[in-house]
Parts: structure tokens; sequence; C-alpha cells
């Protein structure tokens, strides 16, 4: 009877959260432990026994499994374990016993470390071997812009720690790495508020299929985004299993999510068709795999793989690993006339010379050659591939020891073109709409002709009494006003569509310099005219022969434009008006097959304390506008022979007032949106100046329309003679007028006298004096009427009727 | 006005949790990084304790939509529906009651009611908008669209600020009617009315042209569910919503109550100057001043208390630092009430400016009246009679009046009795204005108010003295039911 060699090995089956590879590795395990002891030359006399249990990937329970192997007889020599988590708990702690540990399932980058696992050895390549590769890809595709997620476990911290550090030394940004422990919803969210685009994903396969379906829900897929996976999920990963783990997206959903996601993959089985040390090739191993899965109830013929299928390889070749090492050092222990018989916990010797042998155990196994580096990782190749129309293609091969990238170019992208690192973001400058420029424009300067046809005509007819008796100067003046505000209209509407970002403070400027100076010219010409209405008239009493002084209204209109010009060049010295451009929230492309973003901008005129100046400017002119609305109230009913259009200047102020009033605010309040602004402003100057030019002009036009002899009448009756005559009947009829107000005083005042009498009276009689009260008032006021009547028909001049029907409707209101 | 406010205080609650949730898993990565720094044991102990915190650190992290429906069925919330639910329903009938009685009596479209039209048309369309905003709140989400969003934002909007245009109107109207009683003639009249009313809704619109322009749906957190609101340009948000608050408040809430203050106060004025002070019937006159004078300033306290509270908030809301606002429970309700007191504001116009007038009592009764005579005379055609075709025609009248005013069956009883009185008084009140006997009692009757102007014709023309005298008694009295 040979003797037996027993071994511990521990195995991650059962459990949820993590890998459960044991499915497959175990019964990998046990093949290869047939083979060995088949072998007549390899351990003679000797029989490898492995005993074993399930870890369910659980630290805790790996330990407990662990605890129970040691300290059930028979003595181990040697400890085999899967799962990253398991074999940190079991090689930490093995070295208290001189045990070996030899992971066939652990891709952490952690185990690396040789301080604190000093007796570890690890079929599986570590995960750091994946980095090496993602920045190989990152390079080949221009990507140099990339996020990472992954789920809070060690073996992805570590993986984490080092592929940033490969970035950093690559030159890859990193825009934003996110962890989750379970639930990736805020985790994703993150990725997609920082708009990640090429995105690492490290995390176990059921964490995978929750990142899948919040991928879905957050349209983070598709020919955007790239995202780096794991390869040792089993290919139809993403489909099983949805409703067990409660993922809320259907299979269609998740494949839609999945499709074209790239996968980096240590490969695990042999790439030809060598024979391996066991005598077969990596197809015939896979056959008998099958057959033996098969037997333990996996359904293969229908692609129901158990999980760990892939890194079956790497079991089967840990066992081999074990059989050489220990047939190594039962050669070296001859020599020293020893056993592996001898071997005990406390005999740290025998424990030595397994090492030895171990780290230079060297052989071609089914999944590769394996080779023990000093860390005790496992030297191979990496495999890339891409899934495309629901399976995965591969893409290439990449050694990292030789840096050399065996490329198939079978690579596919959606949209046809390799995706973006990051969001390109294409700047466009908003601009009026041109046929609503085109229009303002036109209308503006129908304005102008206008205003300047008018220029002629006030100018051709000066010498006429309608023109002459409403101070054509100042109407003059009103119409250089409006040529200059119709102008600034079509400043307003001139922006970057026409001008360079260098010549656009100059047109700032000009906007603010005619718009501001046009209005005080135009509205300070008519307010003008009413200011000395409302002079003459207060000074009509003290001194009525004054005539209007043309001097005083040049004084006035030159006085405003003097503070406005005082503002303006304070305003351009102190603090010049700039380009500002305000941004937008990013918009899509009109064409969807362009994967950029358009970020609109707006060109504004702003100073640095623009609500300073501003509030000068709009101060200034509300104070005249405002004054001026008084003024207009105030003379609404006075009738001037020297200025006789200071009616309708009165209508153009009201017009002015309320149109600047509603504009200002809304204007401010609106500046954002390019036409609806530029159409607001411009229609509101527009409504403005052609009002204006209507009321004080179209009156003297129909006047001179009407009566053309008007200049021969002139040449007979000299202006001079005219005007006095006039005076001294208006004269006349104020004094009438005076006289008629005290008859009608004295008669109102006998009237209240008999009421009183007759309120005293019928206090005893009731009401019927009451009826006799309204009789008496009636009579009264029917006789006055009668007596106006008399007084006019007195007077044959129609003018003095007028006045005297205007001043009965006057004592009547 | 109010309901973009609201749709932005909820706005802020929710970026409240947003910080709170983004500090939240700052914390929380934190935390994870020292429990792999820790010791094996160390972990094995910390790695069971850091799943329990897990399970509560995601359960406060709810997305503001979920908290919203968490919190929809507290007190409070049942509360302001029943409270805005009971304002809508006041007032939309009022307002439909008074559109109704104006439009289909011809004698009820005088200067004064089509101006009492305008604000029940606008108060209307400003109500009309309670049942969108309630169903937004119940269900935390904005579910009709882009369109309708800005339709509902610019009609509301715009009706809020129409509404108080048309109350400075009234008070303008009651003053030149009162004051200058010899020339309101020339401004009161129909066509003056009707392009004064249109003046009033172009200017609210061109007001209201920022609220056109940026009115829209905002994706919330979830980036499922939508809000409705008002969206400033970025760069500008402070400055233009500032802007935007103040130019409202005062050219729609501050200028039109100066002016309607002023205006009721001239009235007033105007009215204990006019007649004799002693004298047994100026004791008549001085109850109707007294009442004319306790109605005006119900308007304006109503008006006032209405409005008032609700533009303070707003105005201090914008004062208030936006980085420490963090709008409480307790603040948030505050705001459900001073919307209510606004939207009270329309469901009240109808009494104030409509109910509490003669001529409106009248026109309801009569409606009913002709309901009810109608119904009468549908009942005569179950017995044989000569007039068939008479009885036919009045029939179909009747079922269209049921059809249009499903609620008035209920009430046939009681107009039954109150036929005879209303028609006495009726009878008696045209035959004191008209100094004619004749007056016809049918349902459509033809009969008109004299209007002032034929009352100075005939004193002009007739000269006489009795006659005179009935004649301005009788205008005083239409000026009096005007009020």
């Amino acid at each position: 009877r040979p003797d037996e060699l027993h071994i511990g090995g521990i195995f991650p089956i059962a459990g949820k959260g993590g890998w459960q590879g044991g499915q497959a590795c175990m019964p990998a395990a046990r093949l290869a432990l047939d083979d060995v002891n088949k072998q007549p030359n390899l351990l003679p006399g000797f029989k490898l026994i492995l005993h074993s249990n399930d870890s369910e990937c659980e630290p805790g329970l790996g330990a407990s499994v662990m605890y129970n192997l040691l300290y059930n007889k028979p003595q181990k020599l040697m400890l085999l374990a899967g799962c990253s988590t398991v074999c940190t708990t079991v090689a930490e702690a093995a070295k208290m016993w001189n045990l070996i540990v030899l992971c066939y399932g652990a891709s952490s980058p952690a185990l690396s470390d040789r301080k604190r696992f000093p007796t570890l050895f690890r079929t599986h390549p570590s995960a750091t071997v994946h980095n090496p590769t993602r920045i190989k890809l990152m390079k080949k595709f221009g990507w140099s812009r990339v996020a990472i997620l992954q789920q809070a476990e060690e073996v992805f911290i570590s993986t984490v720690e080092d592929l940033e550090n490969r970035c950093m030394e690559a030159g890859v940004e990193i825009v934003t790495r996110q962890s989750f422990l379970s639930d990736p919803t805020d985790a994703v969210r993150n990725l997609r508020r920082q708009d990640a685009r090429i995105i690492v994903g490290l995390f176990y396969v059921v964490a995978a299929r929750r990142v899948l379906c919040e991928m879905y829900k957050q349209q983070l897929y598709g020919r955007a985004h790239v995202w780096f996976f794991i390869g040792w999920y089993e290919d139809n990963w993403y489909e099983v299993n949805l409703k067990a783990e409660g993922i809320t997206c259907t299979v269609e959903q998740m494949r839609i999510a999945a499709e074209g996601h790239l996968t980096t993959e240590a490969l695990m089985w042999n790439q030809n068709n060598q024979t391996t040390i066991s005598g077969m090739t990596a197809e015939e191993f896979r056959h008998r795999l099958n057959q033996a899965l098969i037997e333990e109830g996996y359904d293969i013929n229908h692609d129901r793989y158990p999980e760990g299928y892939q890194e079956a390889p790497l079991a089967y070749d840990a066992v081999w690993s074990v059989a050489l090492a220990f047939n190594k050092t039962m050669e070296r222990l001859t020599t020293g006339k020893k056993s592996l018989r001898d071997f005990t916990y406390t005999d740290k010797e025998i424990a030595d010379e397994i090492y030895a042998a171990m780290n230079s155990t060297q052989f071609l196994g089914v999944s590769g050659v394996v080779a023990f580096s000093s860390q005790g990782d496992r030297i191979a190749l990496t495999q890339i591939e891409q899934m495309i129309d629901g399976k995965y293609e591969k893409l290439g091969y990449y050694d990292t020891q030789l840096d050399n990238l065996s490329w198939l170019n079978t690579e596919q992208w959606i949209g046809g073109k390799v995706p973006q690192d990051r969001t390109i973001v294409t700047h466009v400058l908003r601009t009026v709409s041109l046929p609503l420029f085109v229009c303002m424009c036109t209308i503006s300067s129908c304005g102008i002709f206008v205003a300047f046809a008018l220029i002629i005509f006030n100018i051709w007819n000066k010498h006429r009494r309608v023109i002459q008796s409403s101070h054509p100067v100042c109407n003059t003046i009103m119409l250089f006003g409006v040529i200059i505000c119709l102008i600034s209209v079509i400043l307003l509407g001139i922006d970057g569509r026409f001008v360079s970002p260098e010549e656009y403070p100059k047109i700032c400027q000009a906007r603010a310099w005619l718009l501001s100076t046009g209005f005080t010219l135009a509205y300070g010409a008519m307010f003008s005219k009413v200011w000395r209405v409302h002079r003459f008239t207060t000074k009509a009493k003290t001194d009525p022969k004054k005539k209007v002084e043309p001097w005083k209204l040049y004084t006035m209109v030159s006085g405003l434009l003097s503070i406005d010009l005082v503002i303006l060049l304070s305003w351009q010295i102190f603090d010049p008006l700039q380009r500002y451009l305000e941004t937008f929230p990013l918009e899509d492309p009109v064409s969807t097959t362009d994967d950029i973003k358009i970020r609109p901008e707006l060109e504004h005129c702003e100073s640095q304390r623009n609500s300073m100046w501003l509030g000068l400017v709009y101060g200034f002119k509300g104070l005249i506008l405002v004054f001026g609305l008084f003024l207009a109230y105030e003379t609404r009913s006075i009738k001037v022979k020297q200025i006789n259009d200071s009616r309708y200047v009165g209508m153009s102020i009201y017009n002015v007032v309320v149109l600047c009033l509603i504009t200002a605010p809304v204007g401010m309040v609106i500046a954002s949106q390019q036409d609806a602004s530029f159409a607001f402003v411009a229609l509101a100057v527009i409504f403005c100046c052609f009002l204006s030019m209507l009321l004080i002009f179209v009156p003297k036009v129909i006047e001179v329309i009407r009566h053309p002899k008007d200049k021969a009448e002139s040449k007979y009756n000299p202006d001079s003679a005219i005007s006095k005559e006039d005076e001294e009947r208006y004269q006349k009829l104020v004094t009438e007028n005076e006289e008629l107000q005290r008859l009608i005083t004295q008669k109102e005042e006998k009237i209240r006298v008999l009421r009183q009498r007759l309120v005293e009276r019928g206090d005893a009689k009731g009401t019927e004096l009451n009826g006799a009260t309204g009789v008496a008032s009636a009579a009264v006021a029917t006789t006055s009427q009668p007596a106006s009547l008399i007084n006019s028909s007195a007077h044959a001049t129609p003018a003095a009727t007028l006045a005297i029907t205007q001043d009965t409707h006057e004592h009547r209101t | 006005m109010f309901t973009w406010l609201m749709m932005d205080v909820l706005q802020f609650v929710k970026g409240e949790m947003t910080a709170d949730s983004e500090a939240n898993a700052t914390n929380w990565y934190n935390t994870n990084e020292s429990l792999y720094t820790t010791e094996l044991n160390h972990r094995w102990i910390s790695g069971s304790s850091t799943i329990q915190p897990e399970e509560s650190l995601y359960g406060t992290d709810l997305p503001t939509y979920q908290h919203c429906i968490a919190t929809r069925n507290s007190f409070a919330d049942l509360f302001t529906v029943v409270l805005y639910g009971f304002v809508c329903i006041i007032g939309l009938f009022g307002n439909t009651l008074v559109i109704y009685v104006v439009l289909r009596f011809s004698k009820m479209q005088t200067v004064t009611n089509i101006y009492i039209l305008n604000l029940a048309v606008a108060d209307e369309c400003f109500l009309i908008g309670i049942p969108f905003l309630l169903y937004t709140m119940r269900i935390c989400s904005w579910r009709f669209g882009e369109f309708m969003c800005k339709a509902y934002m610019v009609s509301t909007s715009i009706t809020s600020f129409t509404s108080s245009i048309f109350l400075l109107i009234m008070s303008a109207d009651r003053y030149i009617a009162v004051c200058h009683p010899i020339s309101s003639p020339r401004y009161r009249t129909l066509h003056i009315a009707k392009v004064v009313s249109a003046i009033a809704w172009s200017t609210s619109a061109v007001l209201m042209l920022p609220v056109i322009l940026y009115a829209s749906t905002v994706e919330q957190e979830d980036g499922i569910n939508y809000s409705c609101n008002i969206m400033w340009p970025d760069a500008y948000k402070k400055h233009s919503g500032t802007t935007f608050i103040l130019y409202t408040f005062f050219l729609g809430f501050a200028t039109p109550l100066c002016f309607i203050l002023s205006f009721y106060y001239l009235v007033i004025r105007k009215l204990r100057s006019v007649g004799p002070k002693p004298g047994t019937k100026s004791k008549e006159k001085r109850r109707a001043h007294r009442k004319v004078t306790r109605l005006v300033l119900t308007v304006i306290s109503v008006y006032i208390l209405c409005w008032l509270p609700h533009w303070i908030s707003q105005v201090a809301l914008i004062h208030s630092n936006p980085a420490q606002r963090d709008l409480s429970r307790l603040e948030i309700l505050i705001f459900l009430l001073l919307g209510a007191l606004v939207y009270s504001n329309s469901a009240v116009n109808p009494i104030l400016y409509a109910f509490l007038s003669e001529n409106f009592r009248k026109s309801f009764f009569k409606a009913f009246t002709c309901m009810n005579k109608q119904d009468i005379n549908a009942q005569l055609q179950l017995e044989p009679s000569v007039f068939t075709k008479q009885g036919s025609k009045k029939r179909g009248g009747s079922k269209r009046l049921l059809t249009s005013n499903p609620q008035i069956p209920p009430l046939l009883p009681l107009n039954a009795g109150n036929n005879n009185s209303s028609t006495t008084t009726s009878s008696t009140t045209t035959a004191e204005k008209t100094g004619t006997t004749g007056t016809q009692k049918s349902c459509n009757s033809n009969g008109k108010v004299t209007a002032p102007p034929e009352n100075l014709i005939i004193c002009l023309s007739e000269q006489q003295e009795a006659f005179c005298t009935t004649a301005r008694r009788g205008s005083g009295a239409v000026q009096q039911t005007d009020l």
C-alpha cells in the first residue's frame, strides 16, 4: 500500500455575492489528482489525496474551513484556495503552520505582497495583468480621459491603485473614480454627471449585472460610451440570474446595454495544440472536463456552464504544480535522509524545501506555460474581446513582457467610428435672425427717409404761419433725434454675424451714444416746447405781452444734451462697455449622427459696474420723462398762439413715456432671447419715432395741403400786425370773461341765501318744500344760461362767442 | 404669478436633497478606505458591522421625487388640497354666473358691466389653473408636456395681471361717473369700454413677455419626471428674476393700488359734499352714502388683504441669501396659504362687484324665473289646448335651459315663491324710473334703463320744472345702482 500525501482544498461553490468558481474548479482538480496518481514516474510510492470544503467566497467561512482542514487528521502538506478574499485570509495565516498556499482562482494584486503572504503561489494571473493591456488599448484608440467604477472589494481597490499609477505614467487622465458596495445606482449616476465616456469597470459578476442594468437606465451605453469589463465572466453572464438577483431590466435591455463593451482576459487555456505535461492537449482536457461536469449534473450540451469554467485549467495545473513540487522536494530530501512523511506543522526545514521546489517549478500545462515570478504571480498573455451582436469576438492578444500587441482588426463600433473619450463642445454664436434684422432695417430706413423728407418740408415751408408758429427749429432738432434713434435700431441688430469680436465693443459704444443722444434730442425738443408753454402760462398774468424767446428753447435742449454727454463720457472713460459672452446649457446638434454637443453663446454689451451706469442713465431719463408727463398734463387744455402744436406734443410725450416705462424693464428681463429682445426694443423705438412724427407733422402737412394760398396772404398782412390785433381781441375777451364770472358769483350767493331761508321754513312744513327748492334751483339755472346767450349775442365776433361758450362750459364742469 | 414661485420652492427643496446626497456619498467612501486599512480580525468585525450602516445609508438617500411622494399624504397637504379645491369651485361658479348674466341679458351690457365681464373672464382663466396645480402637487411632477406648461404659466400670469388692471379701471370708471357726472357720458360708452379692455389685455401680454419666453419643463433629478417652472438664463438668473419680480410688483400691484386708493378717496369725498346736511330726506341719502362708503372700503380691504402678503413674501424672497435658503416645511405651507389668498381674490371678486349690485341680483332671479315659467308652460301641455304650437316652442326652450343649467331644477319651488315678489319689485322700480305705468311682465322684457344724456336733453328742450325734477332724481338712482 503506497503512503498517502494529504493536501487541503478550499473551493467557493455556493454563496451569493462573490466568485463561485469552485463549481468547475473542483472537478478539474479531481481530474488532475487522478492523472497525477496514474503517473508511474511521479511521486513513486506515494498517493496524493485532496480534502476539500466550500468557502462560499467568504473570508470568515474560508478561515473556518482552513481550521477544520488543519486540525482534523491527517496533516496537510499544502493548501489550495480560490477567491481573492479567501486566499488573502488563508495565505496570511498559513505561514504560522509552515504551509504553502497555492491559489488557483485569485486575481487580487494585493496577493503579490511577499512580506504579507510569504508562502503564497498562484496559477491565476494577477488582476493587474489587465492594466497594461487596458493602457495599450487606450493608447491605440486615442483615449486620454477615462473613469473608473469599482466594487468596494480589496481585489478591486488594489487593481484600481495599480491602474491609476499606470495611467499617470501614460498620461491618461482619470476624470472620476466611483465605488459602491452593492448598489451601483449613485455611482453610475455620478459617472453620468461627470460625462464619463470611457469607463473601466471592476466588480464581480453579480454586481456587474446590476451595473449593466443601471447603465441602461442612465443611458451610459451605445455609440458614445465604451466599457471595460473583466473577461472572466461567463459568456452569457448578462442574461442569467436576472430575476433571482432582483434585476429590474429585461434580457433585451441588458443585451442592448452590453453591446460593444470590451473585455480584457488573462488567457487560462493553452492556445495551440501542443501536448502538455499530462499528455493531452487543451481540447482533450476540455472534453474530459465536460464529461466530468456532465456527471456532476451540469447541462453542458445546452451551454449551461458552471461558474469557474474558464479557470478550470488553472485548478488542474495547480494540482500538477503541487505534484511536481512534491516530487522535486522528495528528491532533495532523499539526500538528507528525510521524507515528506516526516512533515509536521512545526517543521520549517521541509517547508522551505517545498517552497524552493515550487518556486522553481516550470512546465507546460493545459493553461499554458506555468511559471511563477519572485512574487508568486503567474506570467500570462492577455486576450482582448468585444461583444458584437451578443457574442464575444476576439480582437487581439497582448504580451506584457514583450509589449507586443497582436491585433486582428475585427472591432466594430456603433456609429461606425471610434467613440470619443469626452464631449466635444462646439461654440455656436446666437445671432438675430436675418429676416428679422432685414425687416427692422427696412422699417428704420423708411423712418429715416420720412424724417429727412419732413426736415425738407419744414425748411421749405418755414415762411408759412402754421410752420412758423410751431417753432420749426425745435421740430428739426426732434427730427434729427428721430434719425439718430432709428440708426441705433440698426446698430442693435449688428452682432457677431457682421463684426468680429474685436470690433464689437465699438458697436456697443456706438449703440449707447446714438440711442441716448437721439432720445435726448427728440424728446428734449418736445419737452422744451411744453416747458415753454407752461412757463408762458404761469407768467401770462404778470407780463402778458412777453414773447416766446427762441434761445431759451435751445438752452433747454442744450442743457439736456450736456448732461447726457457728461454721463456718456464718464462711462466711456472710466468703465467702457465690453463684449460679454453669455453661455447657455449644452444642446444636442440637429444632426444626430454627430457625437458632439453645442454650446450656444450670446453677445452682450456690459461694463464692470453696469448697474451703476444704467442706473444713472435710466435715472436721468426717467426724471425728464416723469417731469415731461407732468408738464404735458398741466398744459393739456392750454393754447398758445406762438406754439400752436403744444397739444400734439403733449400727446407724443404721453406715448413716449408709456412705451419707455414698459420697454425698459421688459427689455432687461428678456435680454437672453436675442430675437425677441431685438424685435421688442426695435419695435418700441420705431413706434415711438413714427408716432411722434405722425402727431406733430401730419396736422401741419394737412394744413399746408389744404391752404396752398397762405403764402399770398402773408404778403398783404404782416405777422406782427395780425398778432397785435389778435392780442387786443384776446385781452378784451379775457376782461369780459372776468366780468361775467363776477356776475355769476353774485347770483350764486343770492341763490345760496334763498336756499337757506327756504330750508329754515321747510323744516316746519316737510316734503313739499323740498320739491319747491328743486324747482327754484332749476329755474335759477335756466335763467343763468339765457343771460350768457344774451351777452354773447351782443357781440358779433365769432371768436368772442367761442370764448364765452368755452367759459360757460368750464363753469358748468 | 404664484405658481412659478411654488415650482421654484419645490426645486429648492430638491436641490438641498441633492447636496446632502453627494456629501453622504463622499463620507461613505472615506469610511470604506479606512475599513480596509485595519488588521485582519478587526476587518472581519468591521465588515460585518459595515453592512448595517450601508442599509441605513441608502435608506436616507432617496431621490427628491420619492421624497415628495413620501411626504404628500401629510395633513398639511390634504388641507391645502381641500382649501384650493374650495376656492376653485366657489370662484368658477361665481365668475361663470356673472359671465352668463352679462352676455344673456342685453340690458345688462353697460359700461360698468363690460368691465365686470372682463374681470370675470380674467378671474375664470386664473382659477382654471388650480386643477393643474393640485394635480402636479399630488403626483409631484408635471405630466402635461412642454406646450401645456407654457400655456399654463402664460395664462395664469397674464390673467392675474389683467385682474389687477381691471380693478383699477373700474375704480377709475366709478370716479368719472361720480365726480364728473356731466362729462362722463362722453367717456363712458360701450365702444370706449371695449377699447380700454383691449388695451388692458394687450398691456398685460406685453408685460408678461418674459413668462412667455422662459416658461418650460425642467427635468428632475431622477431623470424621468418633470416640473414646470420659469427657467431664467443661467448668466442672468438672479438679475432677471429680481427685475421681473420687482417690475411686476410695481406695475401689477403698487401702481394699481395707489390709483384705486386715490379714485375711491375722491369718490367718497365727493359723495359727502353732495346734498344738504340736515333734513329728513337727507337721512336716506346719508344711509346710501354710508352704504357706498362701506362697499368701497370692503373692495379696497379685500384687494390689499389678498395680494399684499403674497407680494411681501416675493419681494422678501429675492432679498434673502440664496445660499442659506433651506425652505422648511412650515415655509412651504406659508407660501401655499399666501397663494390661496391670491386665488381667493379671484373667487371673491364676483361677490364684491356683481352680487352686491341690485341689477345683478334681479338678473339672476330673472334667469331662474324664465326657466320656471317655461317649465310651468311645459306642464300645461298635458291638457288639450288650442295653443299647441306655442306650448311646444316653450317646452323646447325649457329643455335647452335645463341642459345648460343642470343645477337649477332643485331650486324650482323656491323660485315659484320669489317669482311674484321679484316681479312686483321690478314693476315698481321701472315705474319710478320711467314714469310710465305700462310694464311688460314677460320673461324677455325689453325695458332699458334710461341714460343720463336723455334726461339732460329733455331738460333743455322741454324746460318743464316737474319733469326735470323727476329726471334728476332718476339719474341719481341710476348712478347709485351702478355703484
